[in-house]
């Protein structure tokens, strides 16, 4: 018998031999359909050190481009989302990397990438978490390398809580990589001391649009 | 001494002492302890929500452990078709065989690790290097240890024994062209460029899993640092390893866990990350490995299992609460307990998975004081669980199902305790025994010396109790 049919036997014996009632779980209220409020949101966010700009969706890239000449960004990673084009044909003719190519681009990824921009596809009010699917136009590790992170969000797209953020995927699937992100890359194993920037992005930035 | 040990009872004395007398490590803890209680105490603001969600949490996994040999099929054939390859170990050493495996398939030269408390019980780093390769801990706090040649002290914080400055020494003198510093963003700096060369250039990740949801066959991940998606995002084969009682039944399970999690283990509403992994990267896809393995392990859990009581053990989410509010933990430290998992809920799976003859000792280190109880956010019984493998660890019902049962126990305690069940069974006894106690109590042997160096002597008063109610009845008139 092979190792994981002794494991289910052991299992299902000890479970017949010693039977549990299982807990019941406490009544929860139904769920109140509300219009999230983003005032959390941007909150949790900013308590996170991330840096929050609610803007019309039309204005981002104009403050963006401001944003860049202060604080001299120059070189810009994105992917093929909807954001990368609009920022690439935005009117400051912005430097700017596709990253589509994994096995060329890798090592410029890690040694060169200063910023990265990119669509988040949702957030979570209650905890200021941003919703990152990995897909063909959004690599993995475009919201995860670069020590600086710029991200677009809608305020439509964005669910009260994380019941009813996953709700959404129990529907439709999952990707392959779902990540929610809830502020720059940040450690306090030395000494409970926090620090910024620990393996991931040491800035995010929050375009939030309406 | 800082190493995990196989023998947890053997020195177990000598290492409290040891701790006892380290006045820079009792500092440590006292001061992260108390952060961290603190910091857990602001995240629930309202009890009653606290409760309920306490309840929620015990009763999700509880559910998921009723139906555990289920779940666990199910999600073998969820994560399958989505093209995670799943293996299954019965022990340590089968884990470690199918995970060395796996890296030479591959033909593994560089290999990176996201925090993972499950390598840490199976020993994979010291199975790896016996095989030839060599696996760099990515976790901030694990790269400090794993640099020291020590182990972790705290599942959650494993560099918590240590202090900004014995950090700055050994960044200085281990890591080329690194001048002393006691800023802690530049030590972070340090550890980043170090690291970021590693994860740059691996074939090989291998991390934990927090929870694996059964019905979509999808791996949670939870962490602020970004180590763990880099293990498991740039290397082209990632490994996972997991416990098989982290299986949850349903994606709709996370969010409670998700409250819960956090918000006990470092008193945050949600960690930076939350990295859910379905599948290696598909072809239309820039980035991410291109095989993704999970490694179920049992080592012992079935065994636990198997008894409806201890099977609360298997509720464990690793967050770390019971050892933060445990006053004992809090002045010895983690690596006292010589075992992978110290604390509350150490005493309670290491003397199950090692055998109450090998760690039954660690269930003394306990006063019962009911803390870790309290703070468990999914209600596991731990002071019951305590009391009951200590009770194993004497008993001599040779149905116990615990192993190494009765190992503990000794002729003169079993003796101590019969004298003592027989005086307190009958009244006329007791009377005669405190009679005499009472009146012969300067002529009392002394009472061992663990029990004299530190407290005052216990002598017994003038006169028992009974002698002193009876005589206040003559002397005061009724009311």
């Amino acid at each position: 018998m092979k190792s994981r049919d002794r494991i289910l036997a052991r299992l299902r014996h000890g479970r017949t031999a010693s039977p549990a009632a299982p807990m019941t779980p406490p009544e929860s209220p139904p769920p109140a359909v509300t219009q999230p409020d983003l005032e959390p949101m941007i909150e949790a966010l900013g308590a996170a050190h991330a840096e929050v700009i609610r803007i019309e969706e039309s204005q981002w890239p104009d403050r963006l481009a401001a944003m860049a000449a202060e604080r001299s960004w120059q070189h810009w990673w994105v992917g093929r989302d909807e954001v990368a084009q609009t920022w690439q044909q935005h009117a400051s003719a912005p430097q700017v990397t596709v990253f589509d190519d994994w096995t060329t681009q890798k090592d410029a990824l890690f040694r060169e990438a200063p910023v990265a921009l990119s669509l988040a596809q949702g957030g979570i009010a209650e905890t200021g978490t941003l919703i990152v699917e990995s897909r063909p136009e959004t690599p993995r590790t475009l919201s995860l390398v670069p020590p600086v992170h710029v991200v677009v969000v809608r305020e439509r797209t964005v669910y009260p809580d994380m019941a009813k953020a996953l709700a959404n995927y129990s529907h439709s699937g999952l990707p392959t990589n779902l990540i929610f992100i809830s502020g720059p890359s940040k450690t306090a194993d030395i000494q409970q001391t926090l620090a910024y920037g620990a393996h991931g992005p040491k800035e995010l930035i929050v375009f939030l649009c309406r | 001494m800082s190493g995990f040990t196989s023998q947890p009872d053997q020195d177990f004395g000598v290492r409290i002492h040891e701790a006892l007398e380290d006045a820079e490590l009792r500092e440590s803890f006292h001061g992260a302890m108390t952060f961290l209680r603190e910091k857990r105490r602001s995240q629930f603001p309202d009890p009653d929500a606290l409760e309920n969600l306490r309840d929620s949490g015990a009763a999700i996994r509880d559910r998921a452990l009723a139906k555990l040999p289920d779940l666990l099929e199910q999600l073998e054939d969820r994560c399958r078709h989505n093209g995670i390859q799943v293996h299954w170990a019965e022990t340590s050493d089968e884990a470690n065989a199918i995970i060395t495996g796996l890296i030479q398939s591959v033909h593994g030269q560089r290999i990176v690790k996201g925090k993972s408390m499950a390598t840490e019980e199976i020993g994979l780093n010291t199975a790896l290097e016996a095989a030839g390769f060599t696996c760099l801990e990515s976790d901030m706090g694990e790269y400090i240890v794993q640099q020291a040649g020590e182990t972790p002290s705290h599942i959650i914080m494993p560099a918590i024994h240590r202090n900004k400055a014995s950090i700055a020494r050994q960044f200085a003198d281990q890591i080329p062209d690194t001048p002393y510093t006691e800023d802690v963003d530049e030590l972070i700096g340090t550890g980043r460029r170090v690291l970021r060369q590693a994860f740059a250039h691996a074939d090989v990740g291998i991390s934990g899993v927090n929870f694996a949801i059964a019905e979509t066959g999808t791996l949670c991940l939870v962490e602020n640092e970004g180590n763990g998606r880099m293990s498991t995002t740039v290397p082209d084969t990632h490994i996972a390893v997991m416990g098989i009682e982290k299986v949850i039944e349903k994606l709709a399970d996370l969010p409670d866990l998700m409250r819960l999690l956090p918000r006990s283990a470092t008193g945050q509403a949600i960690t930076t990350y939350i990295n859910l992994i379905s599948g290696p990267r598909r072809d239309d896809e820039c980035d991410g490995p291109r095989q993704v393995h999970l490694v179920l392990v049992d080592n012992g859990r079935s065994r636990i299992y198997a008894d409806r009581e201890l099977r609360a053990t298997l509720r464990c989410i690793r967050c770390g609460a019971c050892m933060n509010h445990c006053p004992v933990y809090e002045r010895l430290g983690g690596h006292a307990y010589g075992t992978v998992y110290p604390g509350p809920i150490g005493q309670v799976v290491m003397p199950q998975l090692f055998g109450l003859d090998k760690a039954g000792k660690l269930t003394q280190a306990c006063s019962l004081n009911g803390a870790c109880g309290e703070a468990c956010p999914v209600r596991i019984p731990l002071p019951d669980l305590i009391r009951r493998l200590r009770h194993e660890g004497v008993t001599d019902d040779p149905a116990s199902p615990v192993r190494g049962h009765g190992r503990q126990r000794q002729a003169s305690e079993a003796l101590i305790w019969r004298v003592w069940a027989t005086i307190h069974a009958h009244p006329r006894l007791y009377r005669l025994v405190t009679r005499l106690a009472t009146r012969s109590r300067r002529l009392l042997p002394p009472l061992p010396r663990a029990w004299t160096a530190r407290r005052a002597r216990l002598e017994p008063a003038p006169r028992s109790f009974h002698e002193q109610m009876a005589q206040r009845r003559q002397t005061e008139p009724r009311p």
